[in-house]
């Protein structure tokens, strides 16, 4: 059984290597947080209150993006192999012992990738601490502290939200008779399961709690603090919702576009509706990003806005380039990771697809210009829904300040999205350019 | 006479040796074969008798080392991608023995797909006939993964005759079926073979192969023998004297 592991994650070494990838990243982001933390309880005092105040709103926004593309991208993984899981009940493992075997391996890639990023981010948390902390006099030349236990607890947290996410579709793979997994590799559809509904209503009232809990006569030091967590929020709750939200909405603003105007097209825009209704996480990891970004810079426009209003002065809500790097760095990386992860995990299971499309007399530029498609069609929806989730959040702090609307920060959602919509691209392209170069027998023949 | 819609000359390819410093292995060797329009040819053989890859050569898919082959009036070799896309798109339909169908699209939208790709119109009245000549009317809406095994085949027959390509490629179009749905795709693909569009396939099933105007048997990537409305029992003669000789 060992061997028949070890052998899997050799044979599907590009699938697991995306989780790896991302649990790395994870396990990397989650230290630094962990390490400001431990300086800030070792050393106690101002220090301490520094930096839990700035852990906390790092850990947060940390702990929604992770949740979001860990479990997305755990799912994808297992729904990915169900033709290899088939074959294993085909050769004699009992479906209980798929499921098994299938939450060890992710629970190994998970727990591995999370510790290696952990150990990178030892060399690396002193020269960022430096750089970030530079300009408060209280952090100058304290001791840094990011022990054994801290970087365990981060990986036991990974690798646990990694086995949740994953728990569904292990299931599904132990329990799926092995023709039908063979018949139609297709992953499974996402369904709005009672575990997402939960976690929808959770989100909804904490939302609400939030919302209604915001002071607008408060000092704006006070409400910042509260305000800042609204999009972030609103974005956890689009992704809890996403097998409803995402594919409505990509078809929504799809269907302007008539299938028609070219080939490439009408086959991007198929593709990339069947494969949401599969799984969230081409869009997901993008629409935290630019979601994220948005609510920070629209919060603190709004609030400068309003701080100008009262005082004539907007002084204090100028976002430092430090201060950025430390409340979305983390996210940012971590998202731009899982996306790129999963369009290149999932590039192998297109080869045949490709080819196909080459067989019935599509040309190769005519592929790689529906590959360009399918990335911008993921890049705009997640646009859509992360705009709409700052334009929303920008809205209720406005309504809270007696603001008439929300100072939205277009630029940097946009920078955002063009960053991420580059990446779409490159790991688009890269394995579209290595299927083009495989003959299309070799792609279609039975396996 | 008219002319052949396939005429390969003197056909040679081989694989790369799988060691480092090992010899290319020969696949086909010197292969020339004719078919007519209207003609349905069957090529059967051991395995590893180069039945797949000679399909895949005459239907410019796979390259050849050396030789000919003229499809529809163009010579294969030389022609650049592009411009082997084209003339599958204009003259070429294929049956694989499966993944035949875009999982992404219906039944329906499968079937339209060369016409779209080819920037034609796409007739609905063409893709309904296609649907009603292959049975599955009911089936237009319905996405691979909601199809059975023998369905999609017929799908993917069904997208040739939308096409009506001069000639169809079928690559062990039965070799996923049952008994019965493989009857009913051979039925399909043997009333296709009319007038001007010839079917070329390569199968292992030898009731299948027997269905053939001609029936091509292969050893070691050569022409072995040729069988003309052949009987299963005389197919499967041929191929056990092509195998005990192999």
């Amino acid at each position: 059984m060992i061997r028949l592991i070890a052998s899997d994650l050799v044979a599907e070494a590009r699938i697991w290597l995306g989780i790896f990838a991302v649990t790395i990243a994870t396990g990397f982001v989650g230290a630094i947080a962990a390490g400001l933390l431990e300086t800030g309880g070792f050393h106690g005092g101002e220090v301490e209150e520094g930096l839990s105040s700035t852990s906390s709103a790092v850990i947060l926004f940390t702990v929604i993006t992770a949740l979001i593309v860990l479990g997305s991208t755990a799912n994808l993984t297992i729904s990915l192999q169900l033709r290899s899981y088939a074959l294993w009940q085909l050769i004699g493992v009992r479906p209980v012992l798929v499921a098994g075997v299938v939450l060890a391996q992710l629970g190994i890639v998970g727990a591995v990738g999370a510790l290696a990023g952990c150990l990178v981010a030892i060399p690396i948390f002193p020269s960022l601490f430096a750089w970030v902390f530079r300009e408060w006099s209280a952090m100058q030349g304290i001791s840094l502290h990011l022990g054994i236990g801290s970087m365990l607890l981060v990986t036991a947290a990974i690798t646990v939200t990694v086995l949740l996410g994953g728990l569904r579709s292990a299931r599904h793979a132990g329990r799926t008779p092995p023709i039908e997994a063979l018949r139609d590799p297709e992953p499974p559809r996402i369904k709005m399961g009672w575990l997402r509904i939960v976690l929808s209503l959770a989100v909804i009232g904490g939302l609400l709690g939030l919302a209604l809990n915001l002071d607008g006569d408060a000092s704006m030091s006070a409400l910042s603090g509260q305000a800042i967590l609204l999009t972030p929020l609103i974005a956890a709750l689009f992704a809890a919702a996403g097998p409803l939200l995402f594919p409505a909405v990509l078809r929504m603003w799809t269907a302007l576009v008539p299938a028609g105007v070219s080939a490439t097209w009408f086959l991007a825009r198929n593709s990339a509706r069947h494969r949401l209704s599969r799984s969230n996480a081409a869009i997901g990891p993008l629409m935290v990003a630019i979601a994220l970004t948005g609510g920070l810079y629209t919060t603190g426009a709004t609030l400068a806005a309003a701080q100008a209003v009262r005082t004539g002065s907007d002084a204090g809500f100028v976002l430092a380039s430090e201060g950025v790097v430390i409340l979305l760095g983390g996210p940012l990386l971590l998202a731009g990771v899982a996306a790129a992860a999963t369009v290149f995990m999932s590039g192998h299971a297109r080869e045949r697809e490709f080819a196909l499309v080459r067989a019935v007399g599509s040309t190769p530029g005519a592929i790689v210009l529906t590959a360009v498609w399918e990335a911008v069609i993921y890049a705009i929806t997640a646009f859509i829904l992360g705009i709409t989730a700052t334009v929303v959040g920008g809205c209720i702090i406005a309504g809270v300040l007696a603001l008439p609307a929300p100072v939205v920060s277009i630029s940097a959602v946009g920078l955002i999205a063009a960053g991420g919509l580059i990446l779409l691209l490159a790991a688009t392209l890269l394995p579209t350019a290595a299927a083009l170069r495989t003959e299309v027998p070799r792609a279609l023949a039975v396996e | 006479m008219t002319e052949p819609l396939i005429h390969a000359t003197n056909l040679h390819k081989s694989f790369p040796g799988t060691g480092r410093g090992e010899p290319p292995v020969p696949v086909l060797r010197g292969i020339s074969l004719d078919v007519r329009p209207g003609e349905m040819v069957s090529i059967v053989g051991p395995s590893g008798s180069g039945k797949s890859t000679l399909l895949y050569c005459l239907s410019g898919l796979e390259p050849y080392d050396s030789g000919s082959v003229v499809l529809a009036g163009r010579e294969l070799a030389g022609l650049r991608r592009g411009a082997l896309a084209s003339l599958r798109r204009r003259h070429v339909g294929f049956v694989f023995q499966s993944f035949n169908l875009i999982p992404s699209l219906t039944a329906r939208e499968n079937i339209a797909l060369p016409a779209r790709l080819a920037r034609q119109r796409v007739q609905p009245t063409d893709v309904d006939r296609a649907l009603a000549d292959v049975g599955l009317s009911d089936r237009a809406r319905h996405r691979p993964g909601q199809l059975s095994g023998g369905q999609q085949q017929r799908i993917a027959i069904a997208r040739v005759l939308a096409l009506r390509p001069e000639i169809v490629f079928a690559d062990e179009p039965t070799g996923s079926l049952d008994t019965a749905t493989g009857a009913d795709v051979l039925h399909l693909l043997r009333a296709s073979a009319q007038e001007e569009r010839s079917v070329v396939m390569v199968t292992h099933d030898l009731e299948a192969a027997a269905l053939a105007d001609r029936v091509l048997v292969l050893r070691d990537g050569a022409i072995h023998g040729e069988l003309r409305r052949p009987t299963p029992e005389q197919v499967l003669e041929a191929v056990a004297t092509a195998r005990t000789t192999a």
